[in-house]
């Protein structure tokens, strides 16, 4: 059976909201331009694949500033962008993967199930130039000031 | 009280046993493994009383992990508390069939895991 990609927009929201304010206590908000991620800042970018019921590619674009806001309220200690790089891509790996359950846990009828593989996650210098996520539907949201995107690539 | 934690994430270890540690009024060690390998090597040194686990992890996963618990002679009857992403009612019903006493779906809060903990011990008799 394939995902139906109808509702992928209503499902992202829904799972984007739940997971943030369940995870770190934090109000998303849909849309934003003006907060979109520029090349002013690096970008933390974690992908899950998915592998059933057929291959799609689940994405979190966040900001570095938004990486260590959510690392701390998540953790409930003080992040080091440096130090801590390794424990920051640890939290949005667990981020993504909880929101990636929660995204396919609404698109998909209850008596289906689905297959997660393991998240990625990297720093991307320019989140213009450097797009690896450019076969991807963009869902922009953002926190207070700071735009971050869930990503979305079915096969 | 003994509980291992079994999920490849630190994250996610760190808030399970935050929770667990609000629900438990009694004192608890944590062991803590990164995969279902980890896991049953931990198990096999006995005196654990309840497993916790993720089900996607790298070199053993959580649904294997369950599946050889249940299987063998001395490990059967483990008390386990699956916490996963992938918890819709298809993966849920496989799992309680493998074994496990209880499903829970992230994100999880104190109250989630507290009321997973009750399911665990009305389903064992207590621990």
């Amino acid at each position: 059976m394939e995902l139906s990609t109808t509702n992928v927009a209503e499902a992202v929201q829904a799972a984007t909201s739940e997971v943030f304010e369940a995870m770190a206590f934090m109000e998303t908000m849909s849309g934003g331009d003006e907060f979109k991620p520029n090349e002013e800042q690096p970008v933390f970018y974690t992908r899950l694949p998915i592998y059933k019921p057929s291959p799609a590619m689940v994405g979190l674009v966040i900001p570095q500033t938004l990486a260590l806001a959510l690392s701390e309220a998540m953790m409930m200690r003080e992040f080091d962008l440096e130090e801590d790089e390794f424990e920051i891509m640890d939290v949005l790996s667990e981020l993504s993967n909880t929101l990636a359950g929660s995204l396919l846990t609404h698109l998909m009828p209850d008596g289906d199930s689905f297959e997660l593989g393991l998240p990625e996650c990297r720093v991307i210098g320019n989140p213009v130039t450097d797009k690896e996520w450019e076969n991807s539907e963009e869902f922009l949201f953002h926190v207070e000031n700071t735009g971050f995107y869930v990503t979305w690539e079915a096969s | 009280m003994k509980i291992l934690i079994a999920d490849d994430s630190g994250t996610a270890r760190m808030f399970i046993k935050q929770c667990l540690e609000i629900s438990i009024p009694e004192d608890v060690e944590f062991l803590e493994a990164t995969n279902g390998q980890e896991a049953l090597k931990l198990l096999k040194v006995g005196g654990v009383d309840l497993l916790v686990t993720d089900l996607n992890m790298p070199v053993l996963d959580g649904r294997e992990l369950i599946r050889r618990i249940s299987a063998s002679p001395k490990l059967n009857g483990m008390p386990m508390m699956v916490i996963t992403s992938s918890g819709n009612e298809a993966r849920k019903q496989e799992l309680l069939d493998l074994g496990a006493n209880v499903v829970l779906r992230k994100p999880v809060n104190p109250m989630k895991i507290a009321e997973g903990l009750e399911s665990v011990m009305n389903t064992q008799g207590g621990w």
